[in-house]
């Protein structure tokens, strides 16, 4: 039900269209109208507000992810990393709520509700209605404008603490207002700025909407200190280096004012500030460029630019140690303090992707040029958390005092970074990975092989204590030669009996030996062959040796019951192929559970390689860094 | 990339683990008695000329040659 009224200030009709409403926008002269208990009156001030990134607008009509809805009016308040959107909608099932747009983020809210909450800090993590959320920022909001129709007063410069939270997840907000006791929270989903549908843009318009969605302009702000025009493509935009006179200049939502000039000297940056980037179909521009240099070693370097896009948003393209990688904004929270991991440690986050660390530390920002949705100096410190996982994907955790922020991206191929700049230049510098994170790569091979090798040790272990001597016994050449059994052992169904000849005295010579398995009623079951032979020289000064002077072989005991071994051996020198005499005594050694190993010592062999290339990579990488 | 080479390191040596632990557990080395029912080792006479015999009939044996 509305009520048609006229505005205080201009006299111009104005519509209530809920009782709900509080405070309207007039649509003819922007003065801000309140409703109280003693009717209309105008609040005194004017509220006129750039377009927000989604260019959205009262009376706008249309879907935003699975919600139909009527946008009403519009918040804007500042806080000190930029401004953000509040947009008060009514949807098709006649509820009323909020859509959040925050630095090209939207999220879907319900109505607010007055809640006892304690006072949160960055990085709290609390449970609350059966979520757990983490808190990704707190801070003062001033309100610095209105639009349309509101359900409360609002008032212009009005300040109230404020604190952002995500579920672990990264699916769901929970935003609370500290204006007054006991605050208000506002819970909520996460919502891509593609969901955005609006009636007025299908083709050729939609019935219901009463204007055009406005495309997307660059404005254009006139440095205060030199004159010269200067382009801003991001609406966000809060800060500015002038290109003519390297001002430093702080926009607002109708003035620039200079805060400063650049730090002189530019880096040698890979790419220029309006670079195109081309990726998944859109071309960003590099709207900033800023250079962090590690706060422990100001030589280590690396560069980030903010690229833009005014459908897509921004993303980040990093460059360290000619390594790219760019990142987006993710909501997924990791397990607490992950700075105190140590590198190779592996998490997992919120959304159950798993994450190896790479490298963590505090970054100095050196310097800073082009367009930025926040006022940055030199000397701003973050830290930082870096980590790799699922192919090429990485995940960071950034943070400040006020703000911890998560991202995710992926790590971008010489070949990627040449198709989305058009630069052979950079590309051809470009490396595939990052120097930390071939490090954390080499510990990692470090750690998987060593773990493997101690299963190979465990497993030589088990063997060893499962074996059992039953019989040694020594014969003579003579008795070897002319066949001997032995004295009897006991072995049970199944079981392996390792059946080793040693004959000590073998040098540069061999014994082949006859074996027979033999059972109590003196009938061989089995018969086999093993032979033993040793080589030993020099070799143009070097000594060799091959072979080895025990002979051994692996029969299964085909019942329970006592046995006895059957032997017959000859041996010869050197090349000799035949003999039919034998001219060393040896040793014949019965072992019960033995099994051969040499695939066992084989594999630990492989390991051992594994730890030594990966802590040779490790210390060639750490030895780079110094 | 190296998410790519944490999988390549991972599955070699979990391969080569259980490649290994497999092959030992099975021991394809280990031989099973051929002749279930046995042959007196009195065959040829007396025990000193078992194997002799054995290789005359099978064509088996190593003593007199390697």
């Amino acid at each position: 039900m509305s009520e048609a009224l006229n505005c205080p200030a201009c006299g111009g009709p104005i519509e209530r269209r809920n009782p709900g409403i509080l405070t309207l926008v007039c649509a003819h002269c922007e003065n801000v109208v309140y409703w109280d208990e003693e009717g209309v009156r105008a609040a005194g001030f004017k509220s006129a507000l750039t377009e927000g990134f989604t260019r959205l607008f009262r009376d706008a009509v249309g879907q935003i992810a699975d919600k139909r809805v009527r946008v009403l009016g519009r918040v804007r308040y500042r806080h000190p990393r930029g401004f953000w959107d509040e947009w008060y909608v009514a949807y098709d099932d006649d509820t009323l709520g909020w859509i959040t747009e925050d630095d090209h983020e939207l999220a879907i809210e319900e109505p607010g509700r007055r809640e006892d909450f304690h006072r949160a800090r960055v990085g709290d993590r609390f449970d609350h209605q059966g979520t757990t959320w983490h808190v990704e920022e707190v801070g003062e909001a001033e309100c610095i404008g209105v639009e349309g129709e509101l359900p409360d007063v609002y008032a212009l410069g009005e300040l109230y603490r404020f604190a952002d939270a995500s579920s672990v997840d990264g699916r769901s907000t929970l935003a609370i207002e500290y204006d007054e006791e006991p605050p208000v929270v506002f819970r909520g989903r996460w919502v891509p700025v593609g969901a955005i549908r609006l009636e007025c843009d299908k083709r050729g318009g939609g019935n219901e909407a009463i204007r055009a969605r406005p495309e997307h302009v660059a404005r254009t702000v006139q440095c205060p200190n030199c004159a010269a025009p200067l382009r801003v493509a991001d609406e966000a935009t809060q800060l500015r280096t002038c290109d003519s006179c390297d001002s430093r200049l702080q926009l607002s939502e109708t003035d620039a004012r200079v805060v400063g000039r650049k730090a002189p000297g530019a880096p040698d940056f890979a790419l220029p500030l309006g670079q195109r980037f081309r990726w998944k179909g859109h071309d960003y521009e590099v709207a900033a460029r800023l250079r962090w240099a590690e706060s422990d070693d100001s030589s280590d370097t690396g560069d980030h630019y903010l690229l833009y896009h005014p459908v897509a948003g921004s993303l980040w393209l990093d460059s360290y140690e000619r390594a790219w990688t760019l990142t987006w904004s993710a909501h997924a929270a990791p397990p607490a303090d992950v700075a105190g991991l140590r590198v190779g440690s592996t998490i997992r986050t919120g959304d159950g992707q798993s994450w190896t660390k790479d490298d963590h530390g505090v970054l100095v920002l050196a310097y800073v040029d082009g367009a930025l949705p926040w006022v940055a100096e030199v000397g701003d410190r973050v830290a930082y958390v870096e980590f790799s996982g699922g192919g090429n994907g990485v995940y960071e955790v950034v943070s400040d005092r006020d703000e911890v922020s998560f991202g995710a991206g992926e790590t971008i191929s010489p070949a990627q970074l040449r198709e989305a700049t058009g630069r052979t230049d950079v590309s051809a510098q470009a490396a595939g990975i990052k120097a930390h994170t071939r490090k954390s790569v080499a510990m990692y091979l470090v750690k998987v092989a060593f773990a493997a090798g101690v299963v190979h040790v465990l497993a030589i272990v088990g063997l060893a204590l499962n074996e059992r001597e039953v019989l040694r016994e020594k014969f003579s050449a003579s008795d070897l030669e002319s066949e001997v059994l032995s004295s009897p052992f006991e072995a049970q169904r199944g079981e392996v009996i390792e059946v080793g000849v040693s004959a000590p005295t073998l040098n540069n010579a061999w014994m082949a030996m006859d074996v027979g398995l033999v059972n109590a009623q003196e009938r061989v079951v089995h018969v086999t062959d093993a032979e033993a032979s040793y080589y030993h020289g020099v070799d143009q000064g070097e000594r060799w040796s091959e072979g080895s002077s025990r002979g051994v072989v692996w029969l299964r005991a085909p019942e329970t019951g006592s046995w006895r071994i059957l032997l017959h051996a000859v041996s010869g020198a050197l090349e000799s192929t035949s003999s039919s005499t034998n001219e060393h005594d040896a040793t014949l050694e019965v072992e019960i559970g033995g099994r051969p190993g040499a695939g066992l010592f084989g594999g630990l062999i492989c390991c051992a390689i594994g730890v030594l290339v990966g802590g040779w990579g490790v210390t060639k990488l750490a030895e780079d860094d110094d | 990339m190296s998410g790519f080479l944490r999988f390549v390191a991972t599955a070699f040596y979990l391969l080569l683990t259980i490649g290994v632990l497999a092959a030992t557990w099975r021991a394809p080395n280990i031989e099973d008695a051929d002749e279930p029912e046995g042959i007196s080792i009195r065959e040829g006479g007396n025990t000193n000329t078992f194997f002799g015999v054995w290789r005359t009939h099978s064509g088996g044996g190593l003593a007199g040659g390697k």
